[in-house]
């Protein structure tokens, strides 16, 4: 009975033949920066943009979810937007801190953020902003000897957000590993568990040797807070300015503000990222501002904010032993009812003594029941409890975890960007796998003025709203893609399996499940999970039904108009020639004749299925010479 | 001397001594063959009812034809007026729907009928170019003006695309109009001669073929421009050379034996067919033909007779049903002591045409012809006509070509 600890009797071994120690994360992660995604390559500059981009458009969301009331079940109404300004400017570029006195002091903080702002105050308060900027700076004088031969440049990266903002508190905590606002508890968020930023600060850190500028200012607080540090090894801070009262131009949200080196800038990647988060974020006003000084707006397209996520304990289905186990060890339950039933949603304090009474039957030998302590339990209680448990039918997790962006929504601003004749998004109702929803959203556009693609520039992939635009062919989505059969739906395939030709594919995966499937921290690419497999494979059939009912109509409809052109060409010469016989015939009514030309033009349109093109009265040039 | 009377489609019979300048053997008994032959001709037979649903192609007049499709296009109009697309109704022209009545020398149309329509994407392009040949036609009857095939390609280029697309339109305009080509002012060029006792009118120009010197008159595609006025010949000769030609208008052959000349200059033309055709129909003259003795030879004979191998809707106006075979023969070969050095090997060529010519019906049912085929294809052995030469210049027109027409020695 009872769980039988089993520790070694600690006997007195020299120190000098132990070798283990427990390492640093923050140690392991800052010389380790290419596996978030920071390397001398072009998709640096797109991992700065995202990490704070997603950081940023997590604080606007929480921001707004803050401010709606809740109804009793706890589900968030969407926020109703005022009418989208007309027109969102950026006028003037600023100046390139390579000019400016360094960032030193509160106030030289407070001015330049100033100076950033002032071209969108109109909005800055009033609206949700995202605005980032990217400089060049001089050119690094001494180079490490590993990327001393490479052309280098240093670049100033500069983010603010009229997010929620962060408290003094949380200011001190933000930029360390692990350090994160989203809590363990899983949600559909963008981030997760606090390496984002962290990634990004020892990447500037470790390239050019500068600090990092933060500010603050929380939504519920009168002032807000700068800082100038550097994050040690140690995962703690080293200060140039410890966090200061600031005055800060916007009323909450965070300015950050860091330099880096890589190689020179290129267009396509950071500007792309941007692009593409705007099309299912249309509920932000994003800016970015690129080495070159181009500005590209985008600016918010809808008047709904998107809806809070619910929060969901796990679901008992797919939940693995281990998990299971792992829960049983940690919990503080009192009672076997009680850990089953608040431990799971969808689990019922009767159905967690149905679980209990089954498993009691599984081991005659040494009895479960509900008022037993899951710390108690014997391994083989464990497993007896467990079998039953999951042999039981649950209600599917209850959705409001998951806040897919929705079909109309989709359809809209993919309609507004690209301006095609086909555009068509289908949202799969939620689902789960690993004991978390998620729900699968395709979309697909189709114009033939798009440029003919093929791989990469066909397929968006999307996690939580969220572009990616790395390890393409390694994510589930793309697998589930070219898994399709295309050609079924008129579409020309590559031998990747996506389609080609003038066709956008659009997909996004919501919901808290993809915190546990990304391949990789730097979160570019999703496993290949059954269930989301076969969800996408699904979103993207439909959306090719779809697809191919308009091809289909088009084809037909082209058909249609060149055997109009041809059958109307010929219908033109025959009444030219019918006019020039029958002139000559005394026996032809005269306003039979002269009414011959327009009438075959019409009854010839009418044969052909379409509209006659010619006005009232044929034109008099339609001669055909006849000698 | 030459005291002409006038010659209609009457039976009337006068004395040929008249015309004689010659003076060798004129008794009557010398064309009592030919004779013989031409009034079995004259007689003509009544034309048996049409049954039903078979319309009969006839040549049409200017005017007629005119009128003709003024009224076509007018009920045409009269649909689109409706709302329908216009469409036409062509009977078939292949042999499957002609019928050749050779008794009475009629082409027959039969039921068989294609719809080509301007609504149908099929069919369109047909219906555009029907109805700009008949534009062209309908200007060239108004005109009264003939143009040839290559110039109605030449007038819409871009429409007909290749000279046999608007030659097959062409084709269809007959049938469809129930006449045949002739009557649509569509020509070919001509190659033919005639000479002999023949008075025409040629576009109002009078023309005796007695005093064209040795040339002759040039057969004109225009042949709606001419009219036959008078003759008093016993029998038309065609003559398969322009050689031989020569040799009879030298001597003014026909004065001592009254007939017209006509050849071809070799295959014979469609305008030469069509009016050795109205020379043998108008004047109901015998008809004969003097070719080499080859399966060549007796080909040409068998184009002016009925025309190419297969019956095809032109044929009928461009043949001479009764046309006799009258030499060279391969009997005669023999017959009039033809050396052999002046005879020549047949080639396997030769041999094959004659094998052909043998399987069709219209020679096979003639018993005289086959075997004369025959003949020739069992010697081995051919001979132009020049090869008469071999017994004096003057021995094809002296002795040859009478003998044979005393004795009636034709196939």
């Amino acid at each position: 009975m009872g769980k039988s600890t089993s520790q070694a009797n600690p006997t007195k071994t020299p120190e000098k033949n132990s070798v283990i120690r427990r390492g640093e994360v923050a140690e392991f992660f800052r010389k380790r920066t290419q596996l978030v995604g920071f390397s001398m390559e072009m998709h640096k500059f797109t991992q700065y943009c995202a990490e704070f981009s997603d950081n940023a458009l997590d604080a606007i969301e929480a921001h707004y979810w803050k401010r709606t009331p809740k109804s009793k079940k706890q589900i968030s109404v969407p926020v109703v937007l005022p009418e989208p300004p007309e027109a969102v400017t950026y006028s003037e570029v600023p100046q390139s801190l390579k000019t400016i006195q360094r960032q030193n002091s509160p106030n030289s903080i407070s001015d330049r953020i100033r100076l950033l702002v002032n071209p969108i105050r109109s909005i800055i308060n009033i609206e949700p902003v995202l605005l980032m900027i990217m400089q060049e700076l001089e050119k690094p004088e001494i180079l490490p000897s590993d990327v001393a031969g490479r052309n280098l440049h240093m670049f100033s990266f500069e983010a603010i957000d009229t997010g929620i903002g962060m408290t003094l508190r949380d200011l001190r905590e933000y930029g360390l590993y692990l350090a994160s606002s989203k809590s363990i508890k899983l949600r559909q968020t963008r981030g997760s568990q606090g390496f984002g930023a962290s990634s990004a600060f020892s990447d500037a850190q470790n390239t050019t040797g500068r600090p990092i500028v933060v500010a603050s200012r929380h939504s519920a607080e009168r002032q807000g807070y700068a800082s100038i540090f550097f994050t040690t090894s140690k995962n703690k801070k080293d200060y140039l300015l410890k966090e200061t009262e600031t005055s800060i131009s916007f009323s909450h949200g965070t300015y950050i503000q860091l330099s880096f080196l890589n190689l020179p800038y290129r267009r396509g990647y950071a500007d792309e990222y941007v692009r593409q988060t705007s099309y299912l974020n249309a509920h932000v006003n994003i800016i970015f501002i690129d080495p070159y000084g181009d500005v590209y707006i985008y600016p918010r397209r809808v008047h709904e904010f998107v809806r809070e996520p619910g929060y969901a304990m796990p679901h008992p289905s797919s939940t693995s032993i281990g998990d299971f186990q792992d829960l049983i060890r940690n919990s503080t339950h009192t009672s076997l009812t009680d850990f089953l039933s608040r431990s799971y949603c969808r689990l019922s304090r009767r159905k967690a003594q149905q679980i209990i009474t089954k498993a009691a039957k599984r081991i005659q030998s040494d009895p479960i029941t509900s008022r037993l302590s899951p710390k108690q339990l014997s391994q083989a209680q464990i497993k007896a409890l467990y079998a039953s448990f999951i042999s039981e039918k649950y209600y599917a997790p209850p959705t409001e975890t998951v806040v897919p962006v929705g079909e109309e929504v989709i359809q809209r601003t993919l309609q507004e960007i690209f301006d095609a004749e086909f555009v068509e998004a289908v949202s799969r109702p939620p689902t789960s796998s690993k004991g978390l929803a998620f729900a699968v959203e395709v979309a697909a556009v189709y114009d033939s003025k798009l440029s003919n693609q093929s791989g990469v520039g066909v397929l968006y992939r999307f996690v939580n709203r969220t572009p990616k635009l790395r390890d393409n062919s390694d994510c589930a989505i793309w697998k589930a893609a070219s898994s399709v059969n295309w050609r079924n739906y008129r579409m020309d395939v590559a031998s990747n399996g996506l389609p080609t030709g003038s066709v956008r594919l659009f997909a996004n995966v919501v919901g808290p499940f993809v915190h546990l499937i990304f391949k990789a921290q730097s979160k570019q690419a999703l496993a290949e999970d059954d269930i989301l497999l076969r969800e996408l494979k699904l979103g993207f059939e439909e959306v090719g039904r779809k697809l191919r009912r308009h091809i289909v109509r088009v084809i037909a409809r082209r058909e249609q108009e060149r055997r109009a052109d041809v059958l109307l060409r010929y219908s033109r010469m025959v009444a030219q020639s019918l006019v020039n016989i029958q002139r000559t015939d005394s026996k032809m009514p005269k306003k039979q004749l002269e009414a011959l030309p327009e009438q075959l033009e019409q009854v010839i349109s009418r044969v052909a299925g379409i509209e006659s093109p010619l006005p009232a009265k044929m034109q008099e040039s339609e001669e055909v010479a006849v000698e | 001397m030459s005291a002409r009377s006038r010659r209609r489609n009457s039976s009337v019979n006068t004395t040929l001594e008249d015309h004689v300048t010659g003076s060798d053997s004129s008794s009557t008994d010398q064309f009592a063959a030919v004779q013989k032959l031409r009034s079995s001709l004259q007689s003509t037979q009544v034309s048996s009812k049409l049954p039903r649903g078979v319309k009969l192609v006839t040549e049409k007049d200017t005017e007629n034809l005119h009128a003709e499709i003024h009224s076509l296009l007018r009920s045409l109009v009269k649909e689109i007026g409706k709302g329908n697309p216009p469409s036409l109704e062509l009977p078939l022209r292949g042999s499957g729907n002609i019928i050749w009545d050779e008794e009475n020398d009629l082409l027959l149309l039969g039921e068989r009928t294609t719809v080509r329509s301007l609504g149908s994407l099929r069919t369109a392009k047909d219906v555009t170019r029907l109805i700009r040949v008949l534009e062209i036609v309908h200007e060239l009857l108004e005109k009264d003006i003939h143009a040839t095939k290559r110039e109605i390609f030449y007038n819409d280029v871009n429409l007909f695309e290749d000279q046999r697309q608007s030659d097959t339109t062409i084709d269809d305009i007959g049938p469809l109009l129930g006449t045949n080509r002739e009557s649509t002012h569509i020509v070919a060029s001509a190659k033919g001669t005639v000479l002999g006792r023949l008075v025409l009118e040629d576009s109002g120009d009078r023309i005796d073929c007695t005093r064209l010197g040795t040339g002759g008159w040039s057969i004109t595609p225009f042949l709606d421009r001419v009219e036959i006025v008078e003759s008093d010949a016993e029998f038309l000769l065609i003559v398969e050379k322009d050689a031989a030609m020569l040799r009879l208008s030298e001597v003014k052959w026909w004065n001592k034996y009254p007939c017209i000349l006509l050849t071809a200059k070799g295959s014979p033309d469609i305008a030469s067919r069509i009016f050795a055709r109205r020379l043998s129909k108008e004047l109901k003259l015998p008809a004969f033909t003097l070719v080499d003795a080859d399966p060549f030879g007796h080909y040409i004979h068998s184009v002016y007779l009925r025309g190419s191998k297969r019956l095809s809707y032109e044929s009928p106006f461009l043949a001479t049903p009764d046309l006799r075979l009258l030499g060279v023969l391969g009997r005669d070969l023999d017959k009039y002591n033809i050396p052999k050095e002046c005879r020549l090997r047949m080639s396997s060529e030769d041999i094959k045409r004659a094998k052909a010519m043998m399987n069709e019906p219209f020679v096979a049912q003639n018993s005289k012809w086959v075997a004369d085929i025959r003949l020739m294809v069992k010697r081995k052995e051919k001979a132009e006509i020049q090869a008469l030469s071999s017994h004096g210049f003057e021995f094809l027109a002296d002795t040859y070509l009478p003998t044979k027409l005393e004795t009636g020695d034709w196939i």
